[in-house]
């Protein structure tokens, strides 16, 4: 009844091969499909369908979304000032610093955190990535990304001062997207680091891109 | 629950749920991933177009993801999304034996097929069935008989299981996938001795 996958279960040559045991190896194959296209397009429309669904007053209430409104903000003064500066001595340095403290406020993670990401070679072409996240106070933190199926657990950064954390981590030459996680709850995206598209309702993930090939 | 593939464990499904319902919606993206396989093999077995599967499957996420707050045991986000899918799948061949009277013959067509004995499996001479020799034949089953053989043998779920996901009892479910095969089993025979009916 429930179907074995021995052939018939008798002694050999005695049953021929039933053709519907076959026939379940073959469906269970993966279907063919380009897998990062269709990732793409599965995830944009559950964006699309969560800001449809998202409230006007419930999405005003969500921090990445002020985050936009100041970073378009930032961009609009920053570009009223240049097109003041361009037409002459008329602009006051008051003027162009508050349109840099603007700017600087696009960052939705806490400034005091510092991060940098170092690369070395080796002969395999596999490349040692260190991620380091100083300034930030927690009793743990990992980082987690396309490189460890976002396993916030795999990949712990190591104390090596007050406040400053790093682990080195080899990766194949790709782009990889990560976020570091604080005390196994609070997800950042690192401070100085490229970030990906993302979209309104949530932070965006860093990414950080190894030379010498192409994805992830 | 199968539904929970390892290596992610449950603990690892609730902290992605989790962090979905606080807001990250690019973490969905890993659901998406690890998911991908499985909601495209069933969609498209059970459809038999590859590109109504990928309509589905992307159905099938975006509803879950709408509905992950009512998720109540996050841990086994595998074995929700797969009702959904189960479901989503049901719903398209409904639409469509409204229109395709081809399919819909195929399902009356099992009702009346006996089983056949060991003995009548040709041998070893006839080629063994492609992937789309048994696809083909695969829509030849009642929706019924094709999700329960699909669940059982394919996704490799208990009979317990797949009455949970279905609400229908062990038993239909054992009568179900015994015809399913008897009727594959007599299909592919037909194909490979090059009769169709």
């Amino acid at each position: 009844m429930d179907g074995q996958l021995d052939g018939g279960g008798g002694p050999r040559d005695s049953v021929p091969p039933d053709p519907v045991n076959r026939a379940i190896e073959l469906l269970r194959l993966d279907v063919p499909v380009d897998e990062r296209a269709f990732d793409a397009r599965v995830l944009d429309a559950v964006r699309r369908d969560a800001r449809n669904r998202t409230p006007w007053r419930r999405r005003l209430r969500q921090p990445a979304v002020w985050g936009g409104v100041m970073a378009i903000a930032a961009s609009i003064a920053l570009l009223v000032v240049t097109q003041i500066n361009s037409r002459g001595p008329a602009t006051t340095p008051t003027s162009h610093a508050g349109a840099g403290r603007l700017a600087n406020t696009e960052p939705l993670i806490t400034t005091s955190a510092v991060s940098t990401v170092a690369m070395r070679s080796d002969a395999r072409g596999v490349q040692l990535v260190r991620f380091r996240l100083a300034g930030v106070r927690a009793r743990s933190i990992t980082v987690a990304g396309t490189f460890n199926g976002w396993n916030v657990s795999a990949t712990p950064l190591q104390r090596v001062g007050a406040t400053t954390w790093v682990v080195d981590v080899p990766l194949r030459a790709g782009r990889y997207s990560y976020q570091f996680v604080l005390d196994h709850r609070k997800w950042i995206p690192d401070p100085h680091a490229p970030r990906d598209a993302g979209d309104d309702f949530g932070p965006s993930n860093s990414v950080v891109t190894v030379a010498g090939g192409n994805g992830s | 629950m199968p539904s929970t593939d390892p290596p992610h464990d449950v603990a690892w499904h609730a902290s992605v749920v989790e962090r979905v319902l606080a807001g990250d919606v690019d973490a969905y993206g890993v659901l998406i991933a690890l998911y991908r396989p499985r909601c495209l093999r069933y969609a498209r077995r059970m459809l038999g177009d590859q590109d109504e599967a990928e309509d589905v499957a992307q159905e099938t996420f975006v509803r879950a993801f709408r509905s992950l707050a009512q998720c109540e045991q996050p841990g086994y986000f595998g074995a929700w999304l797969t009702r959904i899918l189960v479901n989503r799948c049901r719903t398209a061949l409904e639409k469509r034996m409204r229109w395709d009277r081809l399919v819909a013959r195929g399902g009356s067509t099992a009702e009346r097929v006996e089983p056949i004995e060991p003995d009548e499996w040709t041998s070893g001479e006839v080629e063994r069935p492609s992937l789309a020799q048994v696809e083909q034949a695969l829509q030849f089953l009642s929706t019924e008989q094709r999700e329960a053989f699909m669940l059982k043998h394919v996704e490799d779920m208990s009979y317990d299981e797949m009455a949970t996901l279905t609400g229908t009892s062990v038993s239909a479910l054992k009568m179900r996938v015994s015809r399913a095969r008897d009727l594959l089993r007599r299909r592919l025979l037909e194909v490979s001795n090059g009769r169709t009916t």
